[in-house]
């Protein structure tokens, strides 16, 4: 038989103190592991939410990144022509290096020049003020988060690169996609500011990704890898590996050192209450119920630990942050995403820091024979 | 001294849940020590020489993306104050594996050398400067991918149109282990038969000037120059170069230390914890103590003296042990070359160790001024 749960929620209740410090010591480590793994989950969210698997897109065999990748200026001629295209769109992209309006420091934004088809294959993407880019015209037209972060990129700004000078036109609001971190011109744009001749990328429209995939790369006049869009944002995800690390160490080395204060604070519940184990094997309860009762109780702890740490991290939620995206050398934008799945890995992280920390003491708890523990008072 | 005793006796009596404390608080501390030097390693000191003072670095003040043309060489050796001008040019590449990075710098080969603290063997550097397609490789990257001097390699570029194929001819030590070097002469014919539009630039120049003082003149003298050229530039010492590179990242400082506050805060939590419970169980002790006249203050110094005399053991197991992993283990490796030098400098162990000070004494408070309050009349009515 089982020892009812009220009896361990109703100790935790009377041993109140003990029950706060420890449960609190385990929130922090669970709210620290929900806030890094919240920027985890907002840099792969924005990757993921980017592709279009009707997009095909070509970089330069070996390339990354659409910023480091180098096309020959014949290449989108022999694209067009390859069958199966509905709409092409050769790119140029450069990354600017642009102060930041909130603190000192500075970081490389994309310039991202598109053909003329470039802006109908991102339907995600949203004019909100002003107007579209003229080409030819020097215009850009910006993230809106952009423009909320870098200095002179708003509308109406110009936008200094070295000699050259663009005027801000309009701005656009991207959703949570890789696009709300650039800044939009046409492809002869590029060109002419910064001297580059050469295409980053292209970006293909069909109906049948695969098989435009292998006509791509089996084309010997150009020297390309293709992949889906889905697939280069997903490679992307990357990007957000030193942070899951960071995470995962700090997570791990905050949860051995609230493992052994819940073992302590289960020490002492279980030295505490000796006389009520004794009284709960004389009225018939096994070890094995008793063990099980104070492991309950640890697990219990932490659950309210666990609760209280995602709590305290949930503000996070949606908070608008950037870094640096190695692949591409430019700013990233997106924002803290705590989901419903990473709150349950946090609760589960908790309850792993109970199990650890309850499982010693509660063998001890179930070891205590009903007649040594009554002559121990 | 009797006084001292009784503090150790007390802390010894329970030791399971001292030895669980300590080892708590020490892994906690760990941690802080490593957050700490996280950031400390992210201003780049250690990366820098003694003439990282005289480098400057200069690039277009538009986007790295932008070379700058090879003419600029010239003109800058002219500029006052400079000793010695050479190309820098980034050529992401690998090695076998496409998803570890591995940067090289072509440069000009007379420059090699020039720093003491990047030390070249000395038969090994004119072999370099003699080996158009020579290599000059870190010690630690001809370790990790068990190269050796005279080797052909060929490393595949990520974002050149070509592959950079030559000899190890000499390796180096000193603090930055991430990047080979070649000659700029062998990237830039590369480029030429590759990318013609791209031939004759380079991404950036380094000048080393004659003394330190002199360097921010120069480099104003630099941008100056160049303001209204085609390209105009942007000249940095080695030390603020390196720097932008971590401002990239955002605001990392304040994510990690808002992370070391939360550990600081969960030890504090423990160390609470753990005292309230021992002044819990011996409130009895307590009351006698102050029967045959210890003074509230006397048993405040009790309380504080057990938690102090825990969190040291668990600072000197924590501390210590983070600068003894971290000289054992090579972060270098760890992280894949990314974090090269990971140096638990002794400013950092002291601020942990005052931290450790404060946090116990912090913890101690509350449950020794509730052991100072109690009366004595009451706690031994209570049995």
């Amino acid at each position: 038989m089982l020892i009812p749960l009220k009896y361990n929620i109703r100790n935790l209740f009377v041993r109140r103190t003990a029950t706060l410090l420890t449960a609190f010591g385990i929130a922090v480590s669970v709210a620290v592991f929900v806030a890094v793994m919240a920027l985890v989950e907002g840099m792969d969210e924005t990757f993921v939410a980017t592709g279009d698997a009707r997009n095909v897109i070509a970089l330069r065999r070996g390339a990354v990144s659409e910023t480091g990748s180098i096309i020959d200026i014949e290449a989108p001629l022999i694209v067009r022509n390859v069958p199966g295209v509905a709409a092409l769109s050769a790119e140029r992209l450069v990354y600017v290096n642009t102060p930041r309006i909130t603190d000192r420091g500075s970081s490389n934004v994309v310039i991202r020049g598109l053909g003329d088809t470039g802006r109908a294959l991102r339907p995600q993407v949203h004019l909100v003020r002003g107007r579209w880019y003229r080409p030819g015209a020097r215009e850009l037209v910006v993230s809106r988060s952009i423009a909320s972060r870098f200095r002179d990129c708003n509308l109406g700004d110009e936008f200094p690169t070295g000699s050259t000078r663009w005027k801000v036109v309009g701005l656009f609001d991207a959703g949570n996609t890789a696009y709300s971190s650039e800044m939009w011109t046409d492809a002869e744009g590029p060109a002419m500011a910064f001297q580059r001749r050469a295409w980053s990328d292209i970006v293909v429209q069909t109906s049948d990704p695969a098989t435009m995939i292998k006509r791509l790369e089996s084309e010997p006049r150009i020297n390309v890898d293709a992949r889906t869009e889905v697939d280069y944002f997903a490679e992307q995800t990357r990007a957000s590996t030193p942070v899951r690390i960071l995470g995962n160490v700090v997570a791990i080395i905050m949860a051995v050192g609230s493992a052994f204060a819940a073992m302590n604070t289960m020490y002492a519940a279980v030295g505490s209450r000796t006389r009520e184990i004794a009284v709960l094997r004389a009225l018939g309860f096994s070890g094995r119920a008793v063990a099980l009762s104070f492991l309950s109780e640890a697990v219990l702890l932490s659950v309210v630990g666990g609760v209280i740490g995602g709590l305290a991290a949930l503000p996070l939620n949606g908070l608008a942050t950037g870094t640096t995206n190695w692949f591409t050398f430019a700013e990233m934008n997106f924002a803290f995403a705590i989901t419903p799945r990473l709150l349950a890995r946090g609760i589960g992280f908790a309850v792993a820091m109970g199990v650890v920390g309850g499982v010693l003491p509660a063998m001890r708890a179930s070891r205590l024979s009903a007649a040594s523990a009554m002559r121990a008072l | 001294m009797a006084f001292v005793r009784l503090i150790l006796k007390n802390a010894l009596r329970n030791r399971r849940r001292t030895l669980l404390t300590t080892l708590s608080v020490a892994v906690s501390l760990f941690l802080l020590v490593s957050l700490r030097t996280l950031i400390t390693e992210m201003k780049g000191d250690t990366l820098m020489t003694e003439q990282s003072g005289r480098r400057l670095i200069t690039r277009s003040a538009v986007s790295l993306q932008v070379p700058l043309p090879l003419a600029y060489k010239e003109k800058l050796a002219r500029v006052p104050g400079v000793e010695r001008v050479s190309e820098y040019q980034w050529i992401p590449s690998w090695y076998r594996e496409p998803n570890i990075p591995l940067m090289i710098i072509a440069c000009d080969p007379m420059f090699m050398g020039t720093d003491p603290q990047y030390a070249i063997p000395p038969d090994q550097l004119p072999a370099f400067r003699a080996d158009r397609t020579g290599l000059i490789v870190p010690e630690k990257m001809l370790k990790k991918y068990g190269w050796h001097v005279g080797q052909r390699i060929t490393l595949r570029g990520s974002v050149f149109p070509f592959d950079v194929e030559g000899t190890i001819r000499a390796t180096f030590t000193g603090p930055a282990q991430n990047a080979a070097f070649c000659w700029f002469d062998y990237f830039n014919e590369l480029v030429r038969r590759a990318i013609p539009d791209r031939a004759d630039k380079s991404m950036a120049f380094v000048e080393l000037t004659r003394t330190a003082a002199d360097t921010p003149a120069v480099a104003t003298t630099i941008d100056a120059m160049f303001t209204n050229s085609i390209v105009p530039t942007r000249s940095e010492s080695e030390h603020n170069f390196v720097l932008g590179f971590s401002a990239m990242l955002g605001n990392v400082t304040l994510f990690i230390s808002a992370i070391a506050a939360a550990v600081v805060f969960a030890i504090v939590l423990v160390t609470t914890n753990t005292m309230s419970m021992a002044v819990r169980e011996r409130r009895h002790e307590i009351a006698v103590l102050k029967t045959i006249g210890f003074r509230p203050a006397h048993v405040v110094l009790l309380i504080a003296g057990e938690s102090l005399a825990i969190s040291a053991a668990g600072a000197i197991i924590g501390i210590g042990g983070a600068r003894l992993f971290f000289r054992t283990f090579d972060i270098y490796d760890l992280t894949n070359t990314v974090i090269q030098q990971f140096n638990v400098t002794n400013s950092t162990m002291a601020l942990a160790a005052l931290l450790a000070l404060g946090m116990a004494i912090i913890s101690s408070l509350i449950p020794a001024i509730a052991a100072a309050r109690t009366s004595i009349a009451s706690t031994l009515r209570d049995t």
